[in-house]
């Protein structure tokens, strides 16, 4: 690839040059390199002054180039719908002068994706408080402002915001490309080792470099819709409408975890109405964390009764998965 | 566009060398540097061929050829004849590029100081093991010339650095 394009370049007149690849950035863009030579010699035996010839100088060009990459690994799970959910890029000068970029965002950029995020209210953040990770608000990383200045081998994290849209099945993935270009005129999208005349650093010339002054990255969201749905029944009687006090009510909670993800930390909480007795040990557990019957104090079966709660301690549950907790009660 | 520019450069410079030698006349010999790159060109006949021209503006990774050439302005013989010149700052010294007809040429890697063939030019490790200095690590170039110049002639001798 790179080849195919030296072939254009050295048509063109250009000075062969390879990129530095150890150092990205290279000599920086306008320092000046004299080259002097001295010559000492005799005549007749007898040294005469060293003469130092007027120095041969080459002053750096400045190159543009940069690299942009998605940060997050794999797709950032999103619920549907959701609301600034962010994705991590890094952006590096590579070039070798300070250079200013713009970024700009495509929510719809490839068709292999099954829906097309939306761009929050803010939609570009840039990293800016030192603590990974968005943080928005007061002391928070900043709203991005329409460009971003870079010195050579510079970074910077971005963080693009999204929304989702309501109504989208689990599995659904979409994609955002992230693109950053050279502020330099004429650098953005041109050909490599174009040449711009008293564009770069101090005024020397600017070199696009291999990225040909602009970089995208895609990333993807994954709606996994992790659902954690509790609902709570009354088994038997089957009429508790005409219940009197003393009745004995089988309650049945059933938790139900769908979608893709995993739920930390979950715990069940059922605080009884002062109407109703708990009737000591009389609770089950089915499902993958199972004890028939349950103790009530706090222990190693999940369940815990105290205060006139009955608690299950799930802990982390990976969906899909389900739970049923049934209990007794008296009325009083 | 490029092409355009190029050739501008070219002009100035073939303008600027027919002007400069006065400079040195004083001397009983002219001492002149310039640096050039290789271009690949497409010659009348089709085919590419390397053409140097001066440079004055290069990006980094560009290879950078100085020439010296210097001339007896006088009408008597000199000799003793040496030519030092350090490695320009922010370049690299190319490995085995230093030419020059009738001299013997030599390097030094501690900033002019010592002078030595490349074989001779050992350094030491953070662990004392004693091994060869790299090209990269030359500091200046010594090209002695072998007996006199005579009136009237002229001698060259070159290098190629790789701007770092």
């Amino acid at each position: 690839m790179i080849k195919k394009t030296l072939g254009c370049l050295l048509t063109t007149l250009l000075p062969l040059f390879v990129l530095n690849s150890a150092h990205a950035a290279g000599t920086t863009a306008g320092t000046v390199i004299p080259n002097t030579t001295t010559l000492s010699y005799s005549i007749a035996g007898v040294a005469a002054p060293p003469i130092t010839s007027a120095p041969a100088t080459v002053t750096v060009d400045e190159v543009i180039d940069l690299t942009l990459t998605w940060q997050d690994g794999a797709p950032v799970n999103v619920n549907s719908p959701d609301s600034n959910d962010p994705l991590r890029f890094q952006l590096v000068n590579t070039g070798n002068g300070n250079e200013t970029f713009t970024l700009s965002r495509n929510n719809n950029p490839t068709t292999g994706d099954q829906y097309n995020p939306l761009s929050s209210s803010t939609p570009i953040y840039l990293e800016s408080n030192g603590t990974p990770g968005l943080q928005t608000g007061v002391g928070g990383d900043t709203p991005f402002g329409g460009s971003l200045t870079l010195s050579p081998d510079g970074s910077a994290t971005i963080y693009l915001l999204s929304d989702t849209p309501t109504g989208l099945p689990n599995g659904s993935r979409g994609d955002v490309q992230l693109t950053a270009a050279s502020a330099t005129p004429g650098a953005s999208g041109a050909a490599f080792g174009t040449v711009l005349n008293g564009q770069g650093d101090g005024g020397v010339d600017a070199v696009v470099g291999v990225a040909l002054g602009q970089a995208q990255a895609t990333g993807s969201y994954l709606v996994s819709g992790l659902s954690v749905v509790v609902a709570k029944s009354v088994v038997s009687p089957s009429n508790p409408d005409a219940l009197v006090p003393g009745a004995l009510i089988t309650y049945r909670v059933q938790v139900t975890l769908s979608g893709t993800g995993t739920a930390d930390n979950l715990v069940i909480s059922d605080p009884l109405p002062v109407q109703v007795s708990y009737q000591p040990s009389s609770a089950t557990l089915s499902g993958n964390l199972a004890c028939n019957p349950c103790t009530d104090s706090s222990d190693a079966d999940p369940v815990a009764f105290s205060a006139n709660t009955l608690t299950a301690t799930l802990g982390t549950v990976a969906a899909p998965a389900s739970f049923t907790l049934d209990f007794l009660a008296t009325l009083n | 566009m490029t092409t355009q520019k190029t050739l501008i450069t070219v002009c100035t410079l073939a303008l600027l060398a027919f002007i400069h030698p006065v400079a040195h006349a004083a001397n009983a010999v002219e001492l002149k540097s310039v640096a050039e790159v290789e271009v690949e060109v497409v010659n009348s006949k089709g085919k590419k061929e390397l053409k140097r021209q001066p440079v004055e503006k290069a990006v980094p990774g560009t290879e950078v050829i100085y020439t010296t050439t210097f001339k007896n302005l006088i009408a008597k013989p000199v000799g003793n004849i040496a030519i030092t010149n350090p490695v320009p700052n922010n370049t690299t010294y190319k490995a085995g590029s230093a030419t020059g007809a009738n001299t013997d040429i030599t390097f030094s890697i501690d900033g002019g100081k010592a002078f030595a063939a490349p074989d001779k030019l050992k350094l030491k490790d953070k662990d004392g093991k004693e091994r060869s200095a790299l090209p990269a690590e030359y500091t200046h170039i010594r090209w002695t010339y072998k007996g006199e110049l005579p009136a009237g002639k002229s001698g060259e001798v070159s290098f190629r650095t790789v701007i770092k």
